[in-house]
């Protein structure tokens, strides 16, 4: 398997003018490879995902240009029929809000079993074994009650746990992981994410995560993307990414993460990230950059390569 | 479950009293002397007085609140001043065919409300959207009592197709089920169009599509039975609204129920009469209110009943 996006645009209707949601989106995710995607809120990290996804309904989508090429496949070139045999099949996605994410007036065990039924149907009972194997696979105690249960007599990391199994349910090549343990406590986040490691080690699937959390891809994966407002800033490795990141805009997220034997001494980045309908003309980050120069407020920086596993969106790294 | 519905037909009681008691009181400060009425003008005094003692009218207003109301825990309403008979079982003959005209109604307003609704809202902004949403605009500002006549006037003596008139046949039912069904067809499509709308863009419905299923699944088995919550409880309080539709459909219709009963009370200055009645609707009100609340209960996993 292998996901391929190449200068992904994204226009959205919000009221009556489109933005552009998502610009020139381009990355590469390998069979079995953890790619991580950090930034703000409201950079575009969800959109990207339900774009591969092709989950966003109209309105608010308005249009989406470029390729989104699965297994060398566009997506994008789809209908919708063919699009729904890969949807779960072969790339599943657990969303952001476990509590909302489920539906209220359905047993979480059915909830499941419409995946299977959907792509591989069987018979009700070895469909029911199939629902008990992977709620124990996701840490569910007492799989058998927890799967007549409804949503709301579980608990958020339960909740996520259950849309976990349920991503699973198919045998995906590729899991889309959007900000899946933000909204829990940290304990339970923590064992989501461990969770998550072990059965893409297990199944040996890809797995794109998404956070705002520079730790927690880090501690995931194996490279990571930089966005802001809409655009990839950096690109590289995650030991690269750590080591010696490159852009202003990684630099100052890495300065706001808390570290251990550091108390109070977060620097947060000043201001904020400039809304999509009113971009600066040059680079977007310009108004909160510590680095800028005056050809940042004129011309939009393009990606610079700073080695086989590292680039960059920002004149510092231009070849002079 | 059980405790539930105890505890809640428990709660019931005060407020059927105040109902009782407000229906009691108010009928009695209607202007006018039924016996006068009965009697007519010419008729002596003394056969007046003899008929004031019979029914109990003679006495002071809280004794025969007092009298009433221990009739009421066994089962009688009063003796009707006009027919003479029992007041109970003038409404228990009278029920069947008011429950027939609000079940017929109830019919014609689901059947056509929930079907349109739910189409308006799949295919929102298309002309089948916007023909649907015009007739259920149409269908709130049209009064029953000109629908009906009107009604009348085109299909039974215009074009002969259908009867009216009396109770009878299913053909019988339809014009006075319309009449009585159209206002709550309206009401109850355009909540079942919003609540499909904004059900759809729920995280579970990006879910449900994440997995891969066909969008006529996601609507019948995802969207639809949560949409249904906000309908549920709107048709439990159309209801009431129903009923004194339905009371004065009867009157257009002359459909021998409850509602024309009730009219026929009124027009005879019959105390006991219109006062059972309207007790008797009241309560079943109230009923129904309990009804829609168990009823969540089947929609809504989440309703404990505690
Ligand atoms: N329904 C919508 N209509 C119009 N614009 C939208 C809509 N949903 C999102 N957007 C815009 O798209 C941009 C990207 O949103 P997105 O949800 O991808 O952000 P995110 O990076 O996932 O943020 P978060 O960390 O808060 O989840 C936002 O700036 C928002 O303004
Ligand atoms: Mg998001």
């Amino acid at each position: 398997m292998s996901l391929h996006l190449e200068n992904l645009d994204l226009y959205l209707s919000s009221g009556k003018l489109p933005i552009q949601v998502l610009d020139k989106i381009s990355f590469s995710l390998e069979d079995g490879q953890t790619l991580g995607i950090v930034g703000e809120s409201g950079c575009g990290k969800s959109m990207t995902a339900l774009a591969i996804m092709q989950l966003i309904t109209s309105p608010p989508l308005l249009k989406m240009e470029g390729k989104v090429l699965w297994n060398n496949v566009n997506l994008l070139d789809l209908t919708k029929r063919e699009m729904r045999k890969i949807r779960s099949k072969e790339i599943a996605m657990i969303f952001q809000e476990p509590m909302t994410a489920l539906n209220p007036v359905m047993r979480v065990g059915d909830q499941i079993r419409e995946v299977l039924r959907e792509h591989n149907p069987g018979n009700r009972k070895s469909e029911n074994k199939k629902i008990i194997d992977l709620l124990d696979k996701v840490g569910i105690p007492s799989p058998e009650q927890r799967a007549q249960n409804y949503p709301h007599q579980l608990s958020g990391g339960m909740r996520q746990r259950i849309m976990i199994a349920m991503a699973l349910a198919c045998g995906p090549r590729l899991l889309i992981a959007d900000e899946p343990s933000t909204a829990l406590d940290v304990t339970i986040q923590a064992q989501i994410l461990e969770q998550l490691r072990e059965l893409c080690r297990e199944f040996k699937m890809g797995l794109l995560f998404i956070s705002h959390d520079l730790d927690v891809v880090g501690y995931l994966a194996d490279r990571i993307l930089v966005m802001y407002a809409g655009e990839i800033v950096e690109w590289a490795s995650t030991k690269e990414l750590f080591a010696s990141p490159a852009h202003p805009y990684t630099r100052a997220l890495q300065r706001s993460r808390p570290k251990k034997n550091q108390k109070n001494k977060l620097t947060p980045i000043a201001g904020n990230v400039p809304p999509l309908d009113q971009l600066p003309q040059g680079c977007r980050f310009y108004d909160r950059c510590e680095l800028r120069e005056d050809q940042c407020a004129m011309q939009r920086p393009p990606v610079f390569k700073i080695n086989e596993h590292h680039q960059v969106r920002c004149f510092l790294f231009a070849e002079t | 479950m059980i405790g539930f519905i105890l505890r809640r037909l428990l709660l019931l009681c005060p407020v059927l009293l105040g109902v009782i008691t407000l229906v009691f009181f108010l009928i009695h400060l209607i202007p006018g002397d039924p016996v006068e009425l009965m009697l007519g003008d010419s008729a002596f005094s003394a056969d007046k007085d003899e008929l004031r003692e019979q029914l109990g009218l003679n006495k002071p207003v809280y004794e025969q609140y007092g009298r009433y109301l221990t009739g009421l825990f066994k089962g009688d309403l009063g003796i009707s001043i006009h027919s003479r008979e029992p007041v109970l079982e003038n409404i228990v003959e009278r029920l069947p065919a008011t429950l027939e005209l609000m079940a017929g109604a109830m019919f014609v307003a689901i059947g056509l409300a929930i079907p349109l609704g739910l189409i308006s809202a799949v295919k929102r902004g298309s002309w089948i959207d916007q023909l649907a949403m015009f007739f259920s605009l149409l269908g709130v500002s049209i009064p029953n009592f000109w629908l009906g006549p009107m009604l009348i006037l085109l299909f039974a003596i215009q074009l002969d197709w259908l009867p009216v008139n009396e109770r009878g046949s299913f053909l019988h039912l339809i014009l006075p089920a319309i009449t009585l069904g159209t206002a709550l067809a309206s009401i109850l499509s355009r909540i079942t169009r919003s609540s499909v709308i904004e059900t759809l863009g729920t995280d579970y419905i990006r879910t449900a599509l994440s997995k891969g299923i066909s969008e006529f699944q996601i609507v019948t088995r995802h969207a639809f039975r949560n949409a249904l919550i906000p309908v549920v409880t709107v048709i439990g309080l159309q209801v009431g609204v129903l009923l004194s539709g339905a009371i004065i459909t009867e009157y257009i219709f002359d459909w021998p129920g409850l509602g024309l009963l009730l009219i026929e009370g009124i027009q005879t200055r019959d105390y006991p009469l219109v006062q059972g009645c309207v007790i008797f609707i009241a309560t079943s009100y109230v009923f129904v209110n309990l009804l829609t609340d168990l009823s969540y209960a089947l929609v809504d996993p989440r309703v404990r009943l505690q």
